[in-house]
């Protein structure tokens, strides 16, 4: 009888864990209107791509050189790939984390439609934390396919126990790095549940969501040397590299590996520690929060007035700007505040801040342990182009998230209004990105040069970032035509893997050449203003080209009949 | 407190049932009971409390305080007896919440093997379900595609398809065509006759007139009337329920707010 109702509770499990599956890769990967599946392959593929690309550098790096390498040369080599791949791991479950957010815990839905079941509210849980584990499980198993040939090929020939406990190594490694990560996040969410009012949860949540993916990604940057792990066992390794969490894993991996790190065994001591401690949080801080998740699910739509995050600069921006063009105002309005309510939409967002805001982070902290901070009175030339990269980098997660639509049932308002062609919406959505990014970019970066340097310095700094930013911009802009969150599909999503690499290569062309051609002008005023002269003839071209674009045009229904006859299909 | 209702054997009881949203009350001293084959309609105007009454006797929220019993066995909120409870009720919420990704097959589908329904069975009662709502032919289709209507029968299907003893109905006409309301107003009355406990909440009073025999009118959270729809129009000396529920939640006058509203179309 017992076993009769285990096999019935596992039963049901299977089945709520099978829905909640499909639902989240309908729900996070998809726009519920059936590409569902190219996001989720374009998502995989370009992990793919990644893990390829780290096991082709390895090969690179290591490979040619393997037949006459030393074991110590074959030991650095797997020991810095269990580094990367370690921090990646750190750095993908970080990213996921701050997109599922919202998926912890059952959502009002599944509190209306299941709770009220003859079912444990626990296995509900249950189910739905497996449900986003198995996905992140599938992500981190797709990123490292091809470093697990790899790594343990890189280790051939070593002898011993090093090559064949590789694989497990590896495996054993980058799954609790995994778990640890995931379950210390789930943690302080609980946690911050547990502690904070809902409304003031609100308002931390775009923070903390900002701060994982700098926090996580950052780390990628931040890795202190691996010469720190190799210190002799008489020594004791640097507070650094002793609380460097992709270390404790690396020290793990080489640890059961049976490898040659004296402090091996001390690093794989803390890696169980932090995997031990962050599931037991993690654990009992979702429990905890449960109930709370569950009754705010509920009573929200009964009784409480949640508070949404307001952005009053932006209104007080974008209605003067827009004050002329109602319908511009309107739909600026309407993008504003769905990029800040909308979780998704945030989430994205963050994601783009979060890579720019990492990167600026490490040029600065490189800087500031180069120099010492004695030259921070003078312009330098690979901090000048931060504030270009962290703007337009924003300006491109504004652009990519209006290509993705929120909403189908709700986007009938702007078919039925007159609101225009795309010149009205590229007005308004440069409203947006410059309430949104370049404002808050320009004034913080006044103020900041001005108290670094001096005024001119900082004003021509200024002038440099909102000129390269507008022409950033226009270009950006060139090809909206329809209301943002409102198109029939995610139309970058399939274009991602295009997009990517047009990224890369814009941001290798910001850091260098703006760099370059910003230092060389600080210089000399007359080159300056000759610089100003052009860029903003090159902003009115393109400003000028894209309020002349307009969209190809629709056939409207009235004229079907007479289009259809012009085709003479039956000559 | 009174319990509202007919003498009888109570299916549902509910004894001072009060819920509190950060101190303001939302339902207070709410006491009813329902027996086997009578309908209670439960009526009020928006933010009466109704929908917050329905979401504690279906589990969704735990009172602030009160009972509720089911044939007589007192049902602790969070507790296994509260699951067992959940077993013999079928619940049709007011908002269509639904997989809107999910066909309606397969929606009812994870409905009836949640609530560990033998999968022949259930296969076979989802596709007569399917049928008599007129459902089939989309029943491949997500229901993201369909009508406020047609979510509306299928959370009715999945209220029924097991066979409850208690059917919990918040606004479950929403968005219904007047044939498929008709029909389900007869089968509410047929769910009755077969010994059915329906608790049946809504503001469309005709509806309720028409299908209930007795009602507990609320306003403010708080029960104004019950009794028969026959008592109480007796007891206010009106003709019909919806005068009586005008008189009972004191509504402000209608011609006068109408007016006000074409005046605010106007500018």
């Amino acid at each position: 009888m017992q076993r009769s109702a285990d096999g019935e509770s596992l039963r049901e499990f299977v089945v709520l864990t099978r829905h909640f599956s499909t639902r989240l890769r309908r729900d996070f990967f998809g726009t519920g209107e059936g590409d569902t599946s190219s996001s989720l392959a374009t998502a995989l593929s370009l992990l793919l791509a990644y893990g390829i690309c780290v096991a082709v550098f390895l090969i690179l790096s290591f490979g040619f050189q393997l037949l006459r390498a030393t074991d110590s040369a074959r030991v650095e080599a797997v020991l810095s790939a269990h580094d990367v791949l370690t921090a990646s791991t750190l750095a993908l479950t970080g990213a996921y984390f701050v997109f599922l957010w919202e998926q912890l815990f059952p959502d009002r839905f599944d509190c209306h439609v299941l709770l009220v079941q003859p079912i444990s509210s626990l296995m509900v849980l249950g189910a739905k934390l497996f449900s986003v584990l198995g996905f992140l499980l599938l992500f981190v198993a797709v990123m490292h396919s091809a470093c697990l040939i790899v790594v343990p090929l890189t280790a051939m020939s070593s002898g011993g126990g090093f090559v064949t406990l590789q694989l497990p190594a590896y495996v054993i490694s980058i799954g609790m790095a995994m778990l640890t990560a995931f379950f210390g996040l789930a943690g302080l969410v609980a946690l911050l549940v547990l502690l904070l009012p809902y409304r003031v949860f609100l308002w931390v949540k775009p923070a903390m969501q900002f701060g994982v993916f700098v926090v996580f990604l950052g780390q990628m940057f931040f890795s202190p040397p691996l010469e720190q792990l190799r210190v002799p066992a008489t020594m004791e390794l640097s507070v650094f590299a002793r609380y460097w969490p992709s270390f404790w894993f690396t020290g793990l991996a080489d640890w059961i590996a049976d490898g040659f790190l004296p402090h091996g065994a001390a690093l794989a001591q803390s890696a169980f520690l932090a995997t031990g401690s962050a599931i037991l949080i993690g654990v009992i801080g979702i429990l905890l929060a449960y109930p709370k998740v569950n009754r705010i699910a509920v009573e929200e739509t009964d009784f409480c007035r949640r508070g949404m995050p307001k952005f009053p600069v932006a209104d007080i921006w974008l209605r003067p700007w827009l004050s002329d063009d109602p319908p511009a105002l309107a739909i600026g309005l309407f993008t504003l505040k769905v990029l800040l309510r909308d979780a998704r939409s945030r989430a994205m967002f963050l994601l783009y801040a979060g890579l720019a805001s990492a990167y600026a982070l490490r040029e600065v902290s490189g800087f500031l342990a180069s120099s010492d901070g004695a030259e921070m009175s003078a312009p330098y030339v690979y901090l000048l182009p931060l504030p270009l990269v962290l703007v337009v980098f924003a300006m491109m997660a504004v652009r990519a998230l209006c290509a993705t639509p929120i909403s189908m049932q709700a986007s009938w308002i702007f078919r039925l209004v007159d609101w225009g062609d795309g010149r009205r919406i590229r007005k308004a959505l440069r409203g947006v990105i410059g309430a949104v990014v370049i404002f808050p970019a320009a004034v913080f970066c006044l103020v900041f040069h001005a108290w670094v340097w001096n005024s001119w310095l900082s004003c021509t700094h200024t002038v440099f970032l909102v000129l390269t930013s507008l022409i950033a911009m226009e270009w950006i802009l060139r090809n909206v035509e329809i209301v943002p969150f409102t198109q029939p599909k995610a139309e970058h999503l399939g274009r991602l893997r295009v997009m990517f690499g047009i990224y890369v290569l814009a941001f290798v062309a910001l850091t260098f050449l703006s760099a370059h051609v910003e230092y060389s002008l600080l210089g000399s005023p007359l080159a300056f203003v000759c610089f100003l002269l052009a860029g903003t003839a090159v902003w009115l071209i393109l400003h000028v080209t894209n309020q002349r674009r307009q969209a190809p045009g629709g056939i409207e229904i009235g004229q079907l009949e007479s289009f259809v006859l012009g085709l003479k299909l039956d000559s | 407190m009174p319990t509202h209702g007919l003498p009888g054997s109570a299916i549902l009881e509910v004894r001072s049932l009060c819920k509190h949203f950060s101190g303001i009350p939302a339902v207070a001293d709410v006491s009813f009971r329902i027996n086997a084959g009578e309908i209670l309609g439960y009526l009020g105007p928006n933010g009466s409390g109704k929908s917050t009454t329905v979401k504690m006797v279906t589990g969704l929220l735990q009172p602030s305080s009160g009972e509720i019993l089911y044939r007589g066995e007192l049902v602790q909120p969070g507790t296994s007896s509260f699951k067992h409870y959940q077993k013999y009720i079928g619940y049709v919420p007011e908002e269509p919440y639904l997989y809107t990704q999910l066909s309606a097959g397969e929606y009812l589908f994870l409905i009836g093997r949640l609530r560990k329904m033998r999968e022949v069975l259930l296969r076979e009662k989802i596709a007569e379900g399917l049928r008599q709502f007129g459902l089939w032919e989309d029943r491949y289709s997500p229901m993201a595609s369909y009508s406020k209507g047609m979510r509306q029968k299928v959370l009715l299907l999945a209220a029924i398809l097991h066979d409850p003893d208690l059917v919990i109905l918040d606004e479950p006409f929403s968005g219904l065509d007047i044939a498929t309301a008709l029909m389900m107003r007869i089968f509410i009355r047929k769910l009755a006759e077969t010994g059915k406990a329906v608790f049946f909440s809504s503001h469309v009073i005709e509806v309720v007139e028409k299908v209930c025999a007795s009602v507990i009118v609320l306003r403010w959270g708080k029960v104004v009337g019950a009794g028969t729809v026959d008592s109480l129009r007796t007891l206010l000396h009106r003709s019909s329920l919806e005068e009586v529920f005008a008189d009972l939640v004191e509504l402000s006058d209608s011609e006068t707010a109408a007016s006000n509203l074409l005046a605010l179309m106007k500018g």
